[in-house]
């Protein structure tokens, strides 16, 4: 399964993924290849550089690197599984569903491959079908959306966060309740209305935190309006209106000139009305102000859509 | 966990075996489990024996013709209803890229690839499906018919050594007889084998009938007619327009019996296919019998126009080898008694074997009787021969007796004439007796 990761005070390895997600990529390459030549079979500054290359661009070095990585790492899903986004890049769709099926191989918990999976499965079924019946399918741009590189890259960011707590947090988001490992059952009849239900729960789990996923990135990118959306209309916070937090909101989000938002250890519960309650650790960092804070959210279901019902704070861990 | 598997529908099965079944999403994972599984469905039953004679008949069929893709695509159908998807996915990913126009194909190739993630209980019974609207569930149920009409021929008829009652001989100079069962889109390819013995089956085809079921009784019905008929000519591809395939074999409806029956209507025809499309739905022309391009280029150098019988009927008459001979016999019997009474010079003895309803023609049975009459005064003796018979049993639909279409060379030789003619007669039983009711050059 996963190796054992070299612990790592690793501040520099940090910076290097700030660099990365603020797109400064010629930068954290020459960073990562300063520590690649103290350390050269570190996995995560392997697997950063090639999200660094491919970041940059640099498209044929990435796929070098990702494979370089496989065949030292080989069971590793998350370098297949963005070796596989960048081939479907490249339009070469049997290549990223092989490798895809090799990072289920690698590592059957990852329920980013497998849902990535689906979707190639998805629209080859479509294509057959739309071939079949001799008409174009209505939802065809959204098919060919649902195999989104955008969400597959991030969800791989977020997925090798160095700290072996976060390896974990990555195991837990997937395990609770993952379709792969239900089908994997042994066929019990009875299983099959819990595993309705979990195959329910599952994708509840992931779209949840997609959202917040989106949600974090709508304040990333200071866009106030979009991340009052995440939030339900019966939202309230404590202690002010609603009026008098958006008008707060709108303001700190406008003010600083950069924000970068990262969340970590994700853990998503179900209680019994539905509703999801999902704990993590937002990391946050402006150019006047950081810290990181341990957070829970609760989440709701509504007309489709996942949206944050409450939010609160449950202490700083950093400041 | 079954995936890979239609729960429901159209596979006329209940089954119970053993399978191994792969039930990962991924190629390589193969974590299989053996256990005892019940394919839900309706009518017959199927043992393991069956499944497996079908798989060899597939692979026969396979094996004489790597272009069978109908074959191909019901191996392709059992593979997954048994839970072998990859190989059900091998087998269609050949067939589509051989085939590209064959739809059907495309469509089962979607629910395999579908099952790999979610639950297909019906030939594209899939969510996926909701994303063609209703124009695509229109064409969907039209595919899942011919899905339907091709398994159930492949699951219902079973012939072992019968034969149909149908051809009950092809005489020595017709090689070839088609047959055409409509309730199972079937056309049945004969050879002829030793005189006195059944024609031996070649092959059989899927084809599309009438949009109506029914025999046709009045132009524009768009049912196909039920009776002994003959190709009449070859039309090419060049002189037709594109949605009759390769070509087209028109065929002699209305015959003698369907217009003394007040049957109307005309070009009824065995045709191709409109390019672009390998098959169509089962009732889908207008009264037309239509094969796939690629089968009727294969049967073209087996039809002789003038001389080739297909006889439509919606369900034919298998008989064991037996009944066969004793049928024939029957009719071979009337035959050459009516010929040993002609040559008798015996007018009464001969105009017994007419029926009192029969027709020639302008000819009624008195008129005829009196012709046959003038005509034996002359005569101070006359030989008949008949060679080259060929015996159709007409389908049983609108005649309460059994009728027979006899075709044979009829050598006349007398003291004041002689003639050598082809002729088509018409026996219809009647109590123990054959009656001749039509008789024409």
């Amino acid at each position: 399964m996963i190796p054992a990761l070299p612990s790592m005070a690793d501040s520099k390895l940090s910076e290097i993924e700030k660099q990365i997600s603020a797109g400064q990529y010629y930068k954290a390459i020459s960073g990562l290849d300063k520590l690649l030549a103290k350390d050269p079979h570190n996995p995560n500054y392997q697997f950063n550089r090639a999200l660094a290359l491919s970041g940059s661009g640099q498209i044929d070095k990435a796929i070098k690197q990702y494979q370089a990585l496989i065949k030292a790492y080989p069971d590793l899903p998350e370098s297949y599984n963005n070796l596989a986004v960048i081939y479907l890049q490249q339009g070469k769709k049997e290549l990223a569903r092989t490798t895809l099926e090799k990072a289920l191989q690698a590592h059957q918990g990852y329920a980013q491959v497998y849902k990535n999976l689906q979707q190639l499965n998805s629209a080859r079924a479509r294509d057959a079908y739309a071939r079949a019946l001799q008409i174009p399918a209505k939802k065809q741009a959204r098919g060919l959306q649902s195999a989104d590189k955008l969400v597959l890259q991030q969800a791989a960011v977020a997925s090798v966060r160095p700290a072996p707590v976060v390896t974990k947090s990555t195991n837990s988001v997937v395990k609770s309740g993952m379709r792969y490992q239900a089908k994997n059952q042994p066929a019990d009849r009875k299983n099959r209305d819990t595993e309705k239900q979990q195959d329910k729960q599952t994708s509840g789990y992931q779209e949840a935190s997609q959202v917040l996923n989106q949600w974090a990135r709508a304040w990333t990118s200071k866009d106030a309006e979009q991340y009052i959306q995440f939030y339900s209309k019966d939202y309230s916070p404590p202690e002010i209106s609603r009026g008098v937090w958006e008008q707060q909101r709108r303001e700190r989000i406008r003010k600083p000139r950069w924000i970068r938002v990262k969340l970590r250890n994700i853990k998503l519960h179900s209680n019994r009305s539905g509703n999801l309650i999902i704990r993590l650790e937002q990391e946050y960092a402006a150019d006047n102000y950081r810290d990181v804070t341990q957070k829970e959210f609760i989440m709701s279901k509504l007309s489709g859509e996942w949206r944050i019902v409450k939010e609160r704070g449950l202490g700083y861990l950093r400041q | 966990m079954k995936i890979g598997i239609w729960s429901k529908g159209l596979f006329v099965i209940t089954l119970v075996l053993s399978v191994s079944v792969v039930i990962n999403a991924s190629s390589s994972q193969n974590v299989q489990e053996t256990q005892s599984k019940t394919f839900i469905t309706t009518g017959q039953s199927l043992s393991r024996q069956n499944l497996q004679n079908l798989f060899d008949q597939f692979e026969n069929r396979l094996q004489q013709n790597r272009l069978d893709h109908e074959a191909s695509l019901l191996k392709a159908m059992l593979y997954f209803n048994t839970g072998s998807e990859q190989q059900a996915l091998k087998e269609i990913d050949t067939l589509t890229q051989r085939a590209p126009d064959f739809h059907l194909a495309h469509l089962v190739r979607g629910d395999i690839l579908f099952s790999r993630y979610g639950r297909v209980s019906d030939i594209g019974e899939s969510p996926l499906m909701q994303e063609f609207g209703k124009e695509g569930i229109e064409k969907l149920h039209l595919l899942r018919a011919e899905a339907e009409a091709r398994l159930k021929a492949m699951i219902e008829i079973e012939l072992g050594n019968r034969v149909p009652g149908q051809l009950l001989g092809l005489g020595e100079s017709i090689e070839t007889a088609i047959l055409v069962e409509k309730k199972y889109n079937r056309l049945f390819v004969y050879s002829r084998t030793a005189e006195h013995e059944p024609p031996r089956l070649i092959r059989d085809y899927y084809v599309s009938t009438g949009k109506k079921r029914g025999n046709k009784q009045i132009r524009g019905d768009l049912k196909t007619p039920e009776g002994v008929y003959f190709v009449t000519s070859w039309i090419p591809d060049e002189k037709l327009p594109a949605k009759y395939g390769v070509g087209a074999f028109p065929v002699n409806y209305p015959n003698e019996l369907d217009r003394k029956l007040g049957k109307t209507g005309d070009g009824i025809w065995l045709h191709g296919t409109d390019p672009g499309y390998y098959s169509r739905p089962p009732l889908d022309s207008e009264g037309c019998v239509v094969l796939p391009n690629i089968d009727l280029s294969g049967l073209k150098n087996d039809i002789v126009p003038g001389k080739t019988p297909i006889i439509i009927t919606e369900q034919a008459d298998w008989l064991d080898r037996n009944d066969w001979h004793q049928q024939r016999k029957e009719i071979m019997y009337t035959l050459e008694k009516w010929r040993k009474d002609w040559e008798s010079m015996d007018v009464n003895r001969y105009l017994s074997h007419y029926a009192t309803d029969f027709w020639s023609g302008r000819h009624t049975l008195q008129t005829w009787a009196a012709r046959k009459r003038y005509l034996a005064r002359s005569k101070t003796y006359q030989r008949v021969r008949l060679s080259d018979i060929a015996l159709f049993t007409y389908p049983a639909r609108d005649q309460k007796q059994p009728v027979v279409v006899a075709r044979f060379r009829q050598q006349y030789q007398s003291n004041n004439y002689n003639g050598d003619i082809s002729k088509r007669v018409y026996l219809r039983k009647e109590g123990d007796d054959w009656r001749i009711m039509y008789e024409g050059g």
